[in-house]
């Protein structure tokens, strides 16, 4: 064993000193900041995008123009509507004041419905402002809204912004639950867990999920979400990592070969499979070290490009009925391991086909290629109705979605998908060892 | 100059190799000792790299049984080999480390923990103030030092060098001879040394094995060889005013006779047992038939290169010694 960590380490010294891994390694490092980069211009961009219209006009200026317009058309029952700008004008509602959805709301209203929230509007009381609602008819979700607001003493101001937009999204949920009845569905389940979950948080204090922070598609860059908006993508770098693992996994012998080396490692006193075994355990381990390279450094480039805002804020989840919470690093962490899986199978690939055919170039082209391209033919063979393609090792990299009842196949369990990945790796490294323990040299 | 003491430390026996449907070795036997350099001796392709290959862990054999210090290297390949230093073809090293990162790979895999057995073998091999040098910026003649210096390293009781002197100007072939033969005759080590130079093997070497065409022709200590230069016919070249006459007159049988009609030389070869009657009764005929004597003349002995040659060159090397 001690002789083992020997080579390993030899192993170690000889990648590490290379040029083309100090570069490789550069990458990796400008990779992780550009990501952090690029989302930072995402976010300037979105965020002045939509707050463009703040820009043109004061809000008298919106308001009177409205009020003309109103005069102009004479629409039905627009004196009132004239009263309610008016009433804003005179009390200085502008957009950021929580008293303007709460008059806006009110439109359509009759003149003597209005005036009651005039008068506590126009004292700037939440609190007869909630009372009068609640006199109304509501919605289950708003009726719930403002009680749990009087109740909870929560205001509409922006010291209570985090509050609100839970409250506001709870709300919604029950709103929507009311709504479809009691149809099992998955759409039904999801808002079911926003509720629950909603309710969960108002009660701890904890004013932030990262549980719908892991999809680049789905984030809305105009809100600042803080530091996991941003950490909790950061798993995408592992496929830079795992390319960064195939080139050196494909270099590992195949160098040997083409320096002359390998004669020279072949003549010690070692057995040649443990050689094989320790140039292995070293290409996985130095993938495996990559990737927790680019966790750690992940943590100051994006903290210092886009704050540290937030970083308490855990990963909230159901299970078995009951909300549960969780260390949002140890989620990311869990996601870097899960998008680990592929890149630890592409690496064995481009090892067996390194040991087998003895050129690094081929070994690292054919691996890169199957990683890109592995991914879509399954998935159209899938659309093709070709069920067998479920054999395929990319149909079962995405252990994350297979987990989570989103594979492409019916009935794919995550054991299914473990052993065909084992089978997989124990081809891909028989066929390493055969290729380097019986050749000539 | 092999000790009595001296004990097998390499063993061939009936090693066998074909490639594709080529038959590359013949029933290979060989046994090399402690104390000895060992000169393995053949023409390109004639199999002395394979030999080593196969001797080394780098190829396998047919059949064939071969140990090293008494370890067979199929079975006990890890045992077997750690008695083993060489180096094969060309010394080729990690360009991109130094000298002496390429030798703690190798000490690393050997289980060396002295380092200061590095500096030993650097300076041994005379590369100590280019040792932190990346081998990238070595001539052939250093990759071919470290090399030496690498198989030393674990103090091995067979050292195989194929081909050593590649690359070498005369001093640092000299200075090789030098080291080998003080490590087989001073440390008991058993040197074997592969080469298609004769007069390489000549100046170092206290046996040779001779292989040619994938078989063993034989193996010989020096002093076998130089007597086998000498030989058993002495060569005569007679010069006189009619040689025509002469060589007919000279009754020896036509066989042993050549005339060279341009320098006007005659050759006479003549077994070395009655040289001194032939020749002096082959002088009496020449006079008697009238014919000028100028001048008799013996050859030199054949050199060591041309015994090689002899021997590896009798048509496909069917193990008969010429």
């Amino acid at each position: 064993m001690d002789r083992f960590f020997s080579l390993v380490k030899n192993e170690y010294i000889k990648i590490l000193k290379k040029l083309s891994t100090k570069i490789l390694l550069a990458v990796l490092a400008i990779s992780v900041v550009g990501l952090s980069g690029i989302l930072l211009v995402a976010k300037h961009t979105a965020q002045r995008e939509s707050q463009w219209f703040s820009d043109t006009n004061s809000y008298e200026e919106d308001y009177n123009n409205e009020i003309e317009w109103l005069k102009d058309t004479k629409p039905d029952g627009y004196e009132a509507s004239v009263k309610l700008y008016e009433f804003m004008i005179d009390n200085q509602i502008d957009y950021s004041d929580w008293r303007y959805d709460a008059a806006i709301s009110l439109d359509g209203l009759s003149e003597q419905e209005m005036s009651s929230y005039f008068e506590v509007l126009g004292k700037n009381d939440w609190k007869g402002y909630c009372e009068l609602k609640l006199k109304e008819e509501l919605s289950p979700g708003e009726k719930w809204a403002y009680a749990y607001r009087l109740e909870k003493g929560i205001d509409f101001t922006d010291e209570y912004s985090k509050q609100n937009a839970i409250i506001n999204s709870v709300s919604g949920a029950k709103d929507y639950l009311q709504y479809v009845g009691s149809d099992e569905s998955e759409e039904r389940t999801k808002y079911e867990e926003m509720a629950v979950i909603g309710q969960y948080q108002l009660d701890n204090g904890i004013y932030g999920n990262t549980a719908d922070m892991t999809s680049i598609y789905e984030t809305d860059w105009s809100e600042d979400g803080g530091f996991w908006q941003v950490f909790m993508l950061t798993p995408y770098l592992v496929t830079v990592a795992g390319m960064l693992i195939i080139i050196i996994a494909g270099g590992s012998v195949a160098s040997e070969f083409h320096q002359g080396t390998i004669k020279f490692l072949l003549i010690n006193p070692v057995k040649r499979w443990k050689i094989l075994m320790s140039k292995y355990f070293t290409v996985i381990t130095m993938g495996f070290g990559m990737i927790a390279a680019v966790f750690i450094l992940s943590i100051p480039v994006v903290g210092i490009m886009h704050g540290f805002d937030g970083i308490s804020t855990p990963y909230l989840y159901i299970s078995g009925g009951e909300v549960h919470s969780v260390n949002s690093f140890l989620i990311a962490a869990r996601n870097y391991l899960v998008s680990s899986v592929e890149v630890v199978i592409m690496a064995s690939f481009a090892f067996a086909i390194s040991s087998l055919i003895r050129s690094s170039a081929l070994a690292i082209g054919a691996s890169v290629f199957l990683m890109f391209a592995g991914a879509t033919v399954t998935a159209i063979l899938s659309q093709l109705g070709q069920d067998w393609a479920r054999y395929l090792v990319f149909a079962n990299t995405d252990l994350m979605s297979i987990a989570q009842g989103n594979s492409m196949f019916p009935q794919h369990t995550v054991f299914f998908a473990v052993m065909v990945l084992v089978a997989h790796m124990a081809v891909f490294i028989l066929t390493a060892w055969d290729g380097f323990t019986k050749r000539s040299v | 100059m092999t000790n009595n003491s001296s004990e097998v430390i390499l063993s061939i026996k009936g090693l066998n190799k074909t490639m594709g449907k080529k038959h590359i070795l013949h029933n290979i036997d060989m046994d090399c000792m402690s104390g000895e350099v060992f000169g393995f001796l053949g023409p390109n392709g004639a199999g002395k790299t394979t030999t080593i290959k196969i001797v080394v862990g780098l190829l396998q054999s047919d059949d064939g049984e071969i140990s090293v210090c008494g370890y067979d290297i199929v079975k006990d390949f890890e045992k077997a080999m750690s008695n083993v230093g060489g180096i094969v073809e060309n010394p080729e090293m990690y360009k991109y480390l130094t000298g002496r990162e390429n030798l703690m790979q190798y000490a690393r895999m050997r289980g060396v923990k002295d380092k200061s057995r590095i500096d030993e073998v650097v300076s041994l091999v005379k590369l100590s103030n280019r040792i932190d040098e990346k081998v990238s910026k070595y001539s052939l003649g250093m990759r071919q030092r470290l090399g030496v210096a690498q198989s030393l390293l674990h103090k091995p009781k067979l050292l195989i060098l194929d081909e050593p002197t590649n690359g070498l100007d005369p001093q640092g072939i000299k200075e090789l001879r030098d080291i080998l033969k003080q490590i087989a005759h001073e440390e008991g080590v058993c040197v074997v040394v592969s080469s298609h130079l004769m007069s390489e093997m000549e100046l170092m070497c206290d046996r040779v094995g001779i292989i040619s065409g994938g078989r063993m022709i034989g193996v010989y200590t020096m002093e076998e060889l130089v007597s086998q230069s000498n030989g058993s016919l002495a060569e005569y070249v007679i010069e006189t005013d009619k040689p025509k006459v002469a060589a007919a007159e000279m009754q020896l049988p036509e066989s042993c006779i050549s005339y060279d009609p341009e320098t006007r030389l005659i050759t006479a070869t003549i077994p070395t047992e009655f040289e001194k009657d032939i020749i002096a009764d082959v002088n009496a005929n020449i006079i008697r038939a009238g014919c000028k004597l100028y001048s008799v003349h013996r050859k030199e002995n054949k050199k060591l290169e041309d015994v090689f040659i002899e021997l590896t060159g009798s048509g496909e090397g069917d193990g008969q010694i010429g």
